[in-house]
C-alpha cells in the first residue's frame, strides 16, 4: 500500500506553527510571512504546473496566490489550514487561466528539460530507463484528464488530503471529489492497461516509482 | 471468499483508505489468489505512488519570495496612500459639513428666557419636586383645558415662554394652582370673623341697632335668613351674634355698655 504522504517531501509547517505566523503576518511581520511563502511556494508551484503545465506561467499564478492571500488575511479565519487556503486560491487562479486557452496535450511535455528539485534525479534516471518510460507515460495519463480530476488525484496523492479537505480545496460536495478519484483511477486503468504488456512489469514500475 | 466482480468494487474504497479491517482481509485474501485483481490493484497503487513522489517538475526561480514580498510591500503603500487619499477627499468635507450644522443649529435653537424680578412670579411649586419657588410651565393637558375652558388665547411671547421652561407632573401643578386659592379662602375666612367680632362689640356698645335696615330701601332683607346664609358656617359666630342682630336683644344678656371713647 502506497504512502500518501511522501517522506521525502519538505518539512510540512503544524498548524500550530502556521496559525502563529498567520497571526504575526496579519500584524504587519514581514518575516513570518516570509516563513509562509518559504513553507508553500515549492507545493503550491508543483500543484499549480502539473495543471497549467508552463513554467512561467505557473510562477505568476503562485505569485498572484501568495499577494491575494497575505491581502485578504484579516478576513481569514484560523480554524482553517492556511496551506488549504492558498492552494483553494491557485486552484481557481488556475482555472481562470485555464479558461482564458487553449487546453494542452500531454504529448507536448518535454520532460527532458525539466529541473528536477532532487540532485540525485539524473541518477536515479539513467539507472532504471523502463522506470523512467514508464513514469512518462504515467504523467502522460494524468495530464489526460479532466482538470478537477487531475487536481483531486495531485491533491490526494501529492499533497495527502483527506477527502473532505480536497473538497474544501475545490469547493465541490465531498461526493463530487470522490466521484473525480474514482473516474480517475478508472481512466488510468483504461490508459495504461493498454501501456502495460505484461502484467509482470507492473511490480518493477511500483519499485521505481518508491 | 469474495469474487472479482466484488473485490474490483472494493478497490476505490481500500484505494481511499476507508475499507473496516475485515473487508481488507478479504480484499487481501483474493489478491493472493487472483493474479489479475493483483497486478491491477498494483498498477493503481503504483500511479499513486508516482503522483506523489515524482518530483520532476521545474523549479521556482531564484528570488521567487522576495518577488512576492516586494510586491506585497508596494500593494500595501498603495493602499495605505489610497485610504489617506479616500480619507483627505471624505473626511474633510464632512468635517466641515458637521460644523456648519452645528452653527445653524445653535443659531436655530430658542433664547434662554430672561428672568424679570420686578414682574411678579406666575405659580410656586409647593409640592412635586421642584424646588420652592422655582418657575415651571403648565402641563400640556392641564394648560389646553384651561385654555379651552377660559377661551383665552396665548400671546406668541407667552405660548415660547411656556414652551422653553420645563414640565412639571399634573399633581404638582394642580397643588401650585389650588394652594393660593386656599390661602385667599382662609384669609377671606379670618376677615369675615374679625368683621363679626367688629359687630358684636359695636352692638354691644350701642352703635348700631339690630333693626337697621340695608341700604337698599326697596329690598327687604331678611336679616334672618340672610345673616343665617351668611354667618351660620362661621365658627361660634352665629350662636353669639345671631340673637343680638335679629330679634330685640335681651337686656339680661347684654355686655356692660362701653362709652364710645372706649372703642
Amino acid at each position: 500500500m502506497l504512502a500518501r504522504r511522501a517522506d521525502n517531501l519538505p518539512v510540512r509547517l503544524t498548524k500550530r506553527m502556521e496559525r502563529r505566523l498567520v497571526s504575526n503576518a496579519r500584524s504587519g511581520c514581514e518575516e513570518s510571512a516570509r516563513k509562509l511563502v518559504e513553507a508553500h511556494k515549492d507545493r503550491l508551484h508543483a500543484f499549480v504546473w502539473r495543471i497549467l503545465r508552463d513554467t512561467d506561467e505557473s510562477e505568476e499564478v503562485c505569485q498572484e496566490a501568495f499577494l491575494r492571500a497575505f491581502t485578504s488575511l484579516d478576513s481569514f479565519s484560523t480554524q482553517y489550514r492556511f496551506s488549504t487556503w492558498l492552494f483553494t486560491i491557485g486552484y481557481r487562479l488556475c482555472l481562470n487561466r485555464i479558461r482564458r486557452r487553449k487546453p494542452m496535450t500531454g504529448g507536448d511535455i518535454d520532460f527532458t528539460m525539466v529541473k528536477s528539485s532532487e540532485p540525485e534525479a539524473p541518477l536515479k534516471l539513467a539507472e532504471s530507463e523502463e522506470a523512467r518510460r514508464l513514469k512518462d507515460k504515467i504523467w502522460e495519463a494524468v495530464d489526460k484528464l479532466t482538470v478537477p480530476q487531475r487536481s483531486t488525484v495531485l491533491l490526494f496523492y501529492r499533497e495527502g488530503l483527506s477527502c473532505e479537505a480536497i473538497a474544501e480545496t475545490m469547493a465541490i460536495p465531498l461526493a463530487t471529489v470522490k466521484s473525480h478519484l474514482h473516474r480517475a483511477r478508472a481512466r488510468l486503468r483504461d490508459s495504461l492497461a493498454m501501456l502495460v504488456k505484461d502484467w509482470s512489469e507492473v511490480p518493477s514500475l511500483k519499485d521505481a516509482a518508491s | 471468499m469474495i469474487t472479482c466482480r466484488d473485490a474490483q468494487h472494493l478497490f476505490d474504497r481500500y484505494l481511499d483508505g476507508e475499507l473496516t479491517p475485515q473487508m481488507q482481509a478479504e480484499l487481501h485474501a483474493h489478491r493472493l489468489n487472483c493474479s489479475s485483481c493483483q497486478m491491477e490493484l498494483a498498477l493503481m497503487e503504483a500511479c499513486g505512488d508516482v503522483v506523489g513522489l515524482d518530483k520532476r517538475e521545474p523549479v521556482l526561480s531564484t528570488g521567487f519570495t522576495n518577488r512576492v514580498m516586494l510586491a506585497y510591500r508596494s500593494q500595501n503603500l498603495r493602499r495605505q496612500r489610497s485610504w489617506r487619499r479616500i480619507a483627505a477627499w471624505t473626511m474633510v468635507p464632512t468635517a466641515a459639513a458637521a460644523c456648519l450644522a452645528l452653527a445653524v443649529i445653535w443659531q436655530m435653537l430658542p433664547a434662554a428666557p430672561q428672568a424679570d424680578p420686578a414682574a411678579a412670579p406666575r405659580m410656586t411649586v409647593v409640592a412635586g419636586g421642584a424646588r420652592e419657588g422655582a418657575v415651571v410651565a403648565v402641563p400640556d393637558q392641564v394648560k389646553r383645558i384651561l385654555i379651552e375652558s377660559n377661551r383665552t388665547r396665548l400671546t406668541p411671547e407667552e405660548q415660547r415662554e411656556l414652551n422653553s421652561i420645563p414640565q412639571m407632573s399634573v399633581a404638582g401643578f394642580m397643588n401650585s394652582l389650588l394652594t393660593p386659592l386656599a390661602r385667599q379662602a382662609q384669609d377671606t375666612l379670618d376677615h369675615a370673623r374679625r368683621g363679626a367680632e367688629d359687630l358684636q362689640v359695636l352692638v354691644r356698645a350701642g352703635l348700631i341697632r339690630p333693626d337697621m335696615k340695608s341700604a337698599d330701601a326697596n329690598s327687604t332683607v331678611q336679616p334672618e335668613e340672610t345673616l343665617d346664609s351668611d354667618l351660620s358656617d362661621l365658627p361660634g359666630a352665629a350662636e353669639e351674634l345671631t340673637p343680638f342682630l335679629f330679634s330685640r336683644p335681651d337686656p339680661a344678656r347684654l355686655p356692660a355698655a362701653r362709652s364710645p371713647e372706649a372703642l
